[in-house]
């Protein structure tokens, strides 16, 4: 009884929420015996008003019921009545429905009554919840394109700018996408797929008829947008080819050009499963608007593609070489190019074999980046070239002075190469000779195997600045157990270090090339670098190069 | 053989006996022996992953331990490490890989220099039907992310060895992300079990070559998104770092040929402090000084040195209270009170 007349004392209109707590009840004034005013008011609610009594039967309805829900009349069974949210309600003994009733979306409350009673109040909603919809949608769609921005922006590699366009819309908008798109110099059609439930994006080349035989897809690759289309068996038959296996008979079928600043860069097919309703006009602007967003990211991975393909062609040739295997010589090389994404530079070392033994080179083109990789590459080219015709270090290097400075406009360029040249043959005591001829460059170190250390003086001019430059040759026999490391200005150079900003110094590489005698080449070339590296702690202002040969046992 | 054998298998699956022939070579720096240990344990059946993480990873575990207890110097632990080094690369050509299943970028975390690890997961990682790219020791974040844009992998591979380098790995994965590549941690420097692996936004973490194997074969985040650092204030700390160092060898005034030793020492300390602030665990900092109070306590005046260092530490850093409380934790963990 206490819960029936807690029941009546909370109001049902406005909100409508039955967990609000109940009001004190108001002080008991007597109401009038008037039948007719009772109904006036109820008719006068904007709320149905639905009676029953405790078999469920209706006793009662207002003036709203009969519009909302004209079906029920006082007799009507309510766990039988045609209102089958509000049947099932009475049924399971819930005390709330919703549901779409005659076009309208209705919200009802149960209220019981004193005598086992119950009365429901239902509600017309259709114009709150339809705001509520377009609010959400306008949400998601927002989200939708945010985050297609954002996944879109990421990269600027063509493949997975491509699959990030398939993805993205399943199942969003569609049940499948499919994004048409052109190889550079291919006829046929490149496709890749995503549809829902697959675990990645599939991809094929489809003939050349493909784009001809789907309605609004010639279009599309010509940079114009069509109505999306139901699916015709007949017409799209070489569409059918592109659904994964299960994907049964699709519905509608909408085509959007993948746009961007140099035109259209590829289509992108949505596909609805047969049960899904088609495309609204909302839904066609946004795949209109990610298609587009999603050709400028293509355009933008591909220019991207383009250009680290220039910068890589350009990388490869001036990378480090391998070094080849030289009989009775261990040797390994190190580079570190300067904070620069593309890796290039103006350090260089090569190896090449000789008849009898080796000849190798270290150099330092002045500058930085693109300009200093370029000359780099021409000293190198023009190495290569004349050591076939001269192998004394020193004659070469006047050779290659005088190739350098006739090249044209080196005079303007005004850029200089300090070099060190090194012939390596072996001797009969299983040790090395090497004959330099420097140009310039810091002097190389020789490691004893009792660990000292000592500088081999070399001098000479930079290549590449002056008519008659002055040379210098100098000798050094290593004997087994001896390193020679000859080295770039970038490790003496470069600046850090724990305390303050220093240089590395000669001094501190003596000490680690000092400790690290006894170890094969390239454990001493892997330990220097990374002692520079971490001496700089960041990336470091120039690019460093260094060889480290010693004798090796022959066989 | 199929791909999915390469990276199973329960257990070691090499004889502890060979292991220990294995290290004999390596003591010897005797690398045509390493090498026809290694694949004639291919030849009898063996395969990539078992050589690599059962004889050839576990024998680098022991290689550590004896250059940690002083029993191998520096220098032949890098000769073991580079006789390790070519008899990976030897198992790499006895058996070529078939990329089947994707693309991977492996490489170490900038500042790290221990390659050999992640040598060994790129083999394993090839063997099981991956195409790998290895770019080797230290990379530098804008390499690793021009590299991303040119080749558009499926995921990264981050190697991290030492935990003060977690502050660099984060900015690396950083990267990765916005790249839109997922990454996934290996290594110790990560933490015990990798837990701090997800503060730096890594996808998954692993400890071995075979845990990247399985990790890879799962689905991976495609782009998730990098929890922001948990406080700030290790820019800061990192921003002072040479200050916090000068300040340190003045406090403690070394002898002269100390002083270098013990100015590298601060800086990592000072790179453990910024990492431990990065993902909000003193457990980063006080690890790093339980093994650096091994290296301090070789020397006579060890202890002093190191008590020396934190107090200064907390003194530069008096503005920066996670810094303090840090500092202070590990004081009272290493040296008590």
């Amino acid at each position: 009884m206490t819960a029936a007349q807690r029941g009546l004392a909370g109001p049902v209109s406005g909100g409508g929420a039955a967990a609000r707590p109940p009001a004190a009840p108001l002080p008991a004034t007597p109401l009038p015996a008037d039948s007719r005013l009772a109904r006036e008011l109820l008719d006068g609610l904007a709320e149905a008003v639905v009676t029953a009594d405790r078999a469920g039967v209706v006793t009662l309805v207002n003036a709203m019921a009969g519009e909302l829900l004209p079906d029920l009349r006082p007799g009507t069974d309510l766990a039988g009545c045609a209102v089958p949210a509000l049947a099932e309600a009475v049924r399971t003994d819930a005390d709330t429905f919703d549901s779409e009733h005659l076009g309208r979306r209705l919200r009802g409350t149960r209220r019981r009554l004193a005598g086992d009673r119950c009365a429901w109040y239902v509600r017309d909603v259709t114009e709150e919840q339809a705001r509520t919809d377009a609010l959400l949608t306008e949400r998601s769609r927002t989200a939708f394109l945010a985050q297609a921005g954002s996944r879109l922006g990421l990269s600027l590699h063509r493949e997975q700018t491509l699959r990030a366009t398939a993805t993205l819309p399943v199942p969003y908008l569609a049940d499948a996408a499919i994004v048409i798109h052109h190889q550079p110099a291919v006829p046929q059609p490149h496709w890749l797929r995503y549809a829902d439930g697959e675990s990645a994006p599939v991809t094929g080349v489809g003939d050349e008829e493909l784009a001809g035989s789907v309605p609004g897809l010639a279009e599309a690759l010509d940079g114009d947008g069509t109505e999306p289309t139901p699916w015709l068996d007949a017409e799209l038959a070489d569409l059918a080819p592109l659904l994964p296996a299960g994907f049964g008979r699709p519905g509608t079928v909408l085509v959007s050009p993948m746009l961007s600043a140099g035109g259209p860069a590829g289509a992108l097919i949505l596909i609805r499963h047969r049960d899904r309703v088609g495309f609204d006009r909302r839904e066609i602007e946004m795949a209109r608007e990610f298609a587009a967003r999603a050709g400028a990211a293509l355009a933008a991975a591909e220019l991207y593609g383009e250009q680290t393909h220039l910068a890589r062609v350009l990388q490869q040739s001036l990378l480090p070489p391998e070094l080849p295997a030289v009989p009775g010589v261990s040797l390994a090389g190190g580079y570190r190019a300067a904070g620069d994404s593309l890796r290039i530079g103006g350090d260089f070392y090569e190896v090449f074999r000789t008849a009898d033994g080796a000849m190798f080179a270290l150099g330092d083109v002045c500058g930085k980046g693109v300009g200093a990789a370029v000359l780099t590459g021409r000293v190198r080219q023009s190495l290569q070239t004349l050591r076939l015709v001269e192998n004394r270090p020193r004659e070469l290097l006047h050779l290659l002075n005088r190739a350098l400075l006739d090249s044209p406009d080196a005079a303007r360029r005004n850029q200089f190469t300090t070099l060190l040249l090194g012939t390596l043959t072996g001797g009969p005591d299983g040790g090395l000779r090497i004959r330099f001829a420097g140009g310039g460059h810091p002097a190389p170190l020789v490691a004893r195997a009792d660990g000292t250390v000592s500088q081999v003086t070399v001098g000479g001019m930079p290549i590449g600045a002056l008519a008659a430059p002055r040379f210098v040759e100098a000798e050094v026999r290593l004997a087994p157990g001896d390193l020679l490391l000859a080295y770039t200005d970038g490790v003496t150079d470069a600046r850090g270090g724990p305390r303050d900003m220093r240089m590395f110094g000669e001094e501190r590489l003596r000490r680690a090339f000092a400790s690290a005698v006894g170890l094969p080449p390239a454990v001493v070339v892997e330990r220097l670098l990374q002692l520079v590296d971490e001496w700089l702690d960041g990336p470091g202002q120039d690019d460093i190069a260094m060889l480290v040969i010693g004798a090796a046992a022959r066989g | 053989m199929t791909p999915l054998d390469e990276a199973g298998g329960p257990g070691p699956a090499v004889d502890p006996a060979v292991v220990g022939a294995y290290l004999d070579c390596l003591d010897r720096a005797d690398q045509a022996g390493a090498v026809r240990l290694a694949t004639g344990l291919l030849d009898a059946g063996a395969s990539v992953a078992d050589v690599l993480v059962d004889l050839v990873a576990e024998a680098q575990r022991e290689v550590g331990r004896r250059w940690l207890t002083g029993r191998w110097s520096v220098p032949q632990e890098h000769a073991a490490t580079h006789v390790s080094e070519l008899v990976v690369a030897a198992v790499a050509v006895r058996a070529p890989g078939r990329s089947v299943r994707g693309r991977v970028v492996l490489a170490c975390v900038e500042g790290e220099w221990h390659a050999l690890p992640a040598r060994i997961v790129a083999e394993v990682l090839r063997a099981d039907g991956w195409e790998v790219t290895f770019l080797g020791a230290s990379v530098p974040a804008r390499h690793l992310v021009s590299y991303l844009h040119q080749t558009g992998p499926d995921a990264v591979l981050l190697s991290c060895l030492q935990s003060t380098r977690l502050v660099r790995a984060a900015r690396m994965v950083e990267a990765c992300h916005s790249a839109g590549v997922p990454v996934v941690a290996g290594g110790p420097g990560f933490g015990p079990d990798g837990r701090w692996a997800a503060a730096v936004g890594a996808a998954a973490w692993g400890g071995s070559a075979r845990d990247a194997a399985r990790l890879l074969r799962g689905p991976l985040a495609a782009a998730p998104a990098a929890p922001a650092p948990h406080d700030d204030e290790y820019v800061a700390v990192l921003r002072r770092r040479r200050e916090i160092v000068r300040f340190a060898l003045q406090a403690t005034a070394p002898a002269d040929e100390d002083a270098d030793e013990l100015a590298d020492s601060v800086a990592h300390l000072v790179d453990a402090l910024a990492a431990a602030i990065r993902v909000g665990d003193p457990r980063v900092l006080t690890d790093f000084l339980g093994w650096q109070s091994e290296v301090f306590s070789s020397h006579p005046d060890g202890r002093r040195l190191l008590a020396g260092v934190l107090d200064a530490g907390t003194t530069a850093l008096a503005e920066h209270p996670r810094s303090g409380d840090y500092l202070r934790r590990a004081r009272q963990a290493l040296l008590g009170g």
